[in-house]
């Protein structure tokens, strides 16, 4: 089949096409977009809703435990009131450095959702947002569940005694680069699953567009 | 009484004018029905999304076409079941009468095998040169320059040819 068969062919196609009417697609126009890239938008702002919430809050409570050094003590079965400090203030700072990169890749993602542009350049920027949304939530299990369990070790273990160079002590040095490490390359592999297939060939469509690689190729 | 703001009724209206674009993008992107309502579905929510970025310095055509391909193009459908969400108790209504005769269905069922075999981004090339649009016209629309836009349509030529003579 020739080009102008298939401009033949086309024309007939254009007559049997099938059309909605306008109440339909005033209705349709405000149904959740289904798309990779917007599912992936309403995680990272409920993400966002929840880690800013907390972080608020720790940071409010880091607050209060310089402030009122001795009386805002709500860990006290646990933690001295500096180790309550140091506490809130590491969650809030972890919590606070997610945020900053969560609300970046929600920004790339906004824009590609709502400024088209050109297919290869839409292309590019749409697999630059889901690489950072994927770096986040990498990132974001790399940095908060170290913190988080280191916490809860040192808090279990040394409840009732106080930190020595012993197999505990060491264990606590170790666990957030163990915990930090496994996080890191589990939540790596899960994203790679996810969307490993499916950005791998949006690239194989942008390298066909790039000339230069195409040029390379021949 | 109309609840519809000024400015989703003009966007319904032009949507509804030129929404056989959106068709023939569903028709050439989707191989069943249900994945082409989903489709469908999703080109007209993205429309209204980005209405805001149209500035009328381009013909809304070609706005149309490039938001519905990018999505035609970033569209990944799972092998599970697809819920169906709007369109499933609605009937398509025809904007013509069906005078397809068998030999013209052998025709397209041609075509469209022809065209089943390119990859996505081929496929938008091939869409918007048989829409009659011109290299600058594809060149604009896919962001490549008319040079290679030459160089693409001779690559989906001989691919269309190689498919026929299997």
């Amino acid at each position: 089949m020739e080009l102008a068969e298939l401009k033949s062919s086309w024309k007939i196609a254009d007559a049997t096409s099938q059309f909605v009417d306008e109440t339909l697609i005033s209705r349709a126009i405000y149904k959740k977009p289904a798309g990779e890239l917007a599912k992936i938008k309403r995680s990272l702002h409920f993400k966002f809703i929840f880690g800013g919430s907390a972080a608020l809050i720790c940071t409010l409570f880091t607050f209060l435990s310089i402030a009122y050094h001795q009386k805002f003590t709500p860990l006290d079965a646990h933690f001295t009131p500096l180790e309550t400090t140091l506490f809130y203030g590491s969650l809030a700072l972890s919590l606070l450095i997610m945020i900053w990169f969560n609300y970046r890749a929600y920004r790339q993602i906004q824009i590609v959702l709502t400024q088209p542009d050109s297919i290869k350049s839409t292309l590019k920027r749409f697999i630059k947002s889901m690489e950072s949304a994927i770096r986040f939530n990498i990132y974001s299990e790399a940095l908060m569940s170290p913190i988080f369990i280191t916490w809860l070790y040192y808090a279990y273990v040394f409840d009732n005694r106080a930190f020595d160079w012993d197999v505990f002590g060491l264990v606590l040095l170790l666990l957030p680069f163990v915990i930090g490490a496994t996080g890191y390359y589990f939540q790596r592999y899960a994203q790679k699953l996810k969307f490993g297939n499916y950005l791998n060939r949006l690239k194989s469509y942008y390298e066909g567009l790039d000339e230069k690689s195409f040029s390379e190729k021949v | 009484m109309s609840n519809k703001t000024p400015n989703e009724e003009e966007f319904i209206k032009l949507v509804s004018a030129s929404q056989g674009i959106i068709h023939k993008i569903c028709r050439l992107y989707c191989d069943d029905e249900e994945h082409r309502k989903d489709l469908l579905q999703e080109i007209l929510v993205q429309l209204w999304n980005s209405f805001s970025s149209f500035r009328g310095d381009s013909k809304f055509s070609s706005w149309m076409y490039s938001v519905a391909l990018n999505v035609a193009i970033q569209d990944f459908r799972k092998e599970k079941k697809r819920k169906l969400i709007l369109f499933e108790s609605y009937e398509f209504k025809a904007s013509e009468p069906d005078h397809s005769t068998s030999a013209e269905n052998e025709q397209l069922k041609a075509m469209y095998q022809a065209i089943a075999k390119l990859d996505k981004v081929e496929k938008a090339i091939i869409l918007l040169y048989l829409e009659g649009s011109s290299n600058e016209e594809i060149a604009e629309i896919i962001g490549i320059t008319q040079n290679y836009v030459r160089v693409k349509m001779n690559r989906i030529k001989q691919k269309i040819s190689k498919t026929v003579n299997q």
